[in-house]
């Protein structure tokens, strides 16, 4: 498989206070890359050290093979666009002229791609408005505009759904959807919002005090947040026996209780089980949430 | 290193900052020209009085404008957070440093023939009397004075690597360019020390011994170079180390 990105047990010490402790994570090609995190887990950090804004103090990356430490680095991240935090945007200046000034610093030779930038982010109409006068939204959108100057391969994103109303969420992930499939542009974008990550990422990054707790494919996530029926019943030795002969996989959580991993046949399930002397006594469909995983991994207890 | 030059010259330019400044500083050379012109009817004496005040503005609000000036533009790049598109894009900080450096001695450059430019236009409106003047005298004292406000921007670069808020940044700088008055009064003196003299070559100009005038012979307008471009490349040395080792968010 090829990353476009790579750290190698990457560590970054503030003053008082370790942000990144051997972080160590792949990034495959052409993927989204979602990478979730309490606040405060080092998720902004390594976007930063990743970006050039700070050094790690141990530790090595790559990006499009090519490692931190060598000349050929700036080259590598020319290649590369990033929204950490807020949009970085000159409030005076209108959407084009941020555009143009942006076309300016990567040296391209003409303006011939922006209008079709602002038609990918929906910003085609905006004339004469200042940034200052635009929609948390538009400000996001044109973020991400400027982060694909340049036909960039690979796109940082910070929190880029942070302060959205609901419609502007949609218009962001429809965008980062279409960025991706249409122009197979890799995206690594970190949030807290899990439930809208899970609608966007084809591969996940679990990151907790400075340090990738799980790395997993959205299918493996899937297979791990499998939905299951939780049943309860009046005797679940017979439950089990039921189960068991009809070859569901299931567990048996307490005294009344089971999850099944299958969908039986509820009429059939219930007449096993009345042969058996034992009655259905509730029915329900359960799917665990990228929350309920996240919170399984790192733990519940500590909140910043 | 072109790159960013060229994305920034145009931002620059269509900077209101960049126009209130230049506006203002032109008000303060026809002013000093002004005032002077209406207190001394003698118009051969035009030039030699107001030249006093020139030098004055020139040694000491000068630079704080000019300065000052490059502070607040670069400072919206750090408050603006477009800083942090340069690095993406994998432009060194060196060569950002140096992209400033170009740029705002240029800007520098623009302020400091606004002034003159403006002065001269007003003493000629005036009528004044400039052939008992020294052109070379003049020239060489002018030099100096602009040599003067680079090795302020060199320090103003300094202020903005380490305090990257525009309004933290003029302030401390203003500060410290408060510091110079009582440097500049012992100058003024008759009775200067060794030391004053050394130091107000550095941070005041000294080549005019303490007089503030364009008129009179420079004293070792070369040893005043010298120490004020070396102390200029200081200043750089030091926001270049300062800003390559800066955590940057």
């Amino acid at each position: 498989m090829d990353y476009v990105l790579k750290t190698n047990s990457l560590c970054k010490q503030y003053k008082n206070f370790k942000a990144l402790s051997g972080l160590t994570m792949n990034v495959p090609k052409g993927s989204i890359y979602g990478f979730v995190g309490r606040n405060g887990a080092g998720k902004t950090t390594l976007i930063r050290i990743i970006c050039g804004l700070q050094m790690p103090t141990e530790g090595s990356f790559e990006i499009f093979g090519v490692k931190n430490d060598a000349p050929d680095i700036t080259k590598s991240r020319s290649r590369m666009g990033a929204v950490i935090e807020t949009p970085s945007l000159y409030p005076e200046m209108t959407a084009e002229d941020n555009l143009k000034y942006q076309y300016r610093l990567l040296g391209m030779p003409d303006y011939k791609g922006i209008p079709e930038l602002l038609e990918l982010v929906g910003l085609a109409n905006t004339g004469k408005k200042k940034v200052k006068n635009f929609s948390l939204g538009m400000r996001q959108r044109l973020g991400i505009a400027i982060a694909l100057c340049g036909d960039q391969d690979l796109l940082m994103l910070d929190e880029p759904i942070n302060g959205l109303d609901p419609q502007g969420i949609i218009e962001v992930r429809e965008l980062l959807l279409k960025l991706n499939r249409e122009k197979n542009i890799t995206i690594v974008i970190s949030s807290h919002i899990l439930d809208e990550l899970a609608k966007l990422a084809t591969h996940y990054g679990f990151i907790d005090s400075g340090r990738i707790v799980r790395e997993m494919s959205a299918e493996e996530l899937e297979d791990a947040c499998r939905k299951s029926l939780r049943v309860t019943v009046t005797d679940t030795v017979a439950l089990a026996g039921v189960l068991d002969e009809m070859g569901a996989e299931y567990t048996i959580t307490d005294d009344t209780s089971a999850e099944i991993y299958a969908r039986p046949n509820i009429s059939e399930l219930v007449f096993a089980l009345s042969k058996e002397d034992c009655q259905l006594v509730s029915c329900s469909e359960r799917e665990e949430t990228l929350e309920g995983f996240f919170i399984s991994l790192v733990g519940g207890e500590k909140h910043e | 290193m072109n790159k960013l030059i060229s994305a920034d010259v145009p931002r620059v330019l269509r900077s209101k900052i960049t126009y209130i400044i230049l506006l203002l500083v032109a008000f303060m050379a026809a002013a000093s020209v002004f005032t002077t012109a209406v207190e001394t009817d003698d118009r051969s004496m035009l030039f030699a009085v107001s030249s006093n005040n020139l030098s004055l503005f020139l040694g000491l609000m000068f630079p704080v404008f000019a300065g000052g000036l490059s502070i607040m533009l670069i400072a919206t790049e750090f408050s603006s957070g477009v800083i942090r598109n340069k690095f993406v894009m994998g432009h060194s900080r060196s060569s950002i440093l140096f992209s400033w450096c170009v740029i705002y001695s240029a800007t520098t450059l623009l302020t400091f023939a606004v002034y003159i430019g403006t002065y001269f236009a007003a003493l000629a409106a005036f009528g004044a009397d400039l052939s008992s003047a020294d052109a070379g005298n003049v020239a060489v004292n002018l030099l100096t004075l602009l040599l003067f406000s680079m090795k302020f921007q060199m320090f103003s670069f300094l202020m903005v690597c380490i305090y990257p808020d525009a309004k933290t940044a003029v302030i401390v700088y203003i500060l410290n360019n408060v510091t110079m008055v009582p440097l500049m009064l012992a100058s003024m003196s008759d009775e200067k020390s060794k030391a004053v003299k050394f130091l107000s070559r550095i941070f005041i100009f000294g080549f005019t011994a303490g007089d503030f005038t364009l008129l009179d012979e420079p004293d070792k307008p070369w040893l005043t170079a010298l120490l004020i471009t070396a102390l200029g490349v200081v200043y750089f040395i030091l926001a270049l180390v300062y800003f390559r080792r800066k955590d940057l968010k």
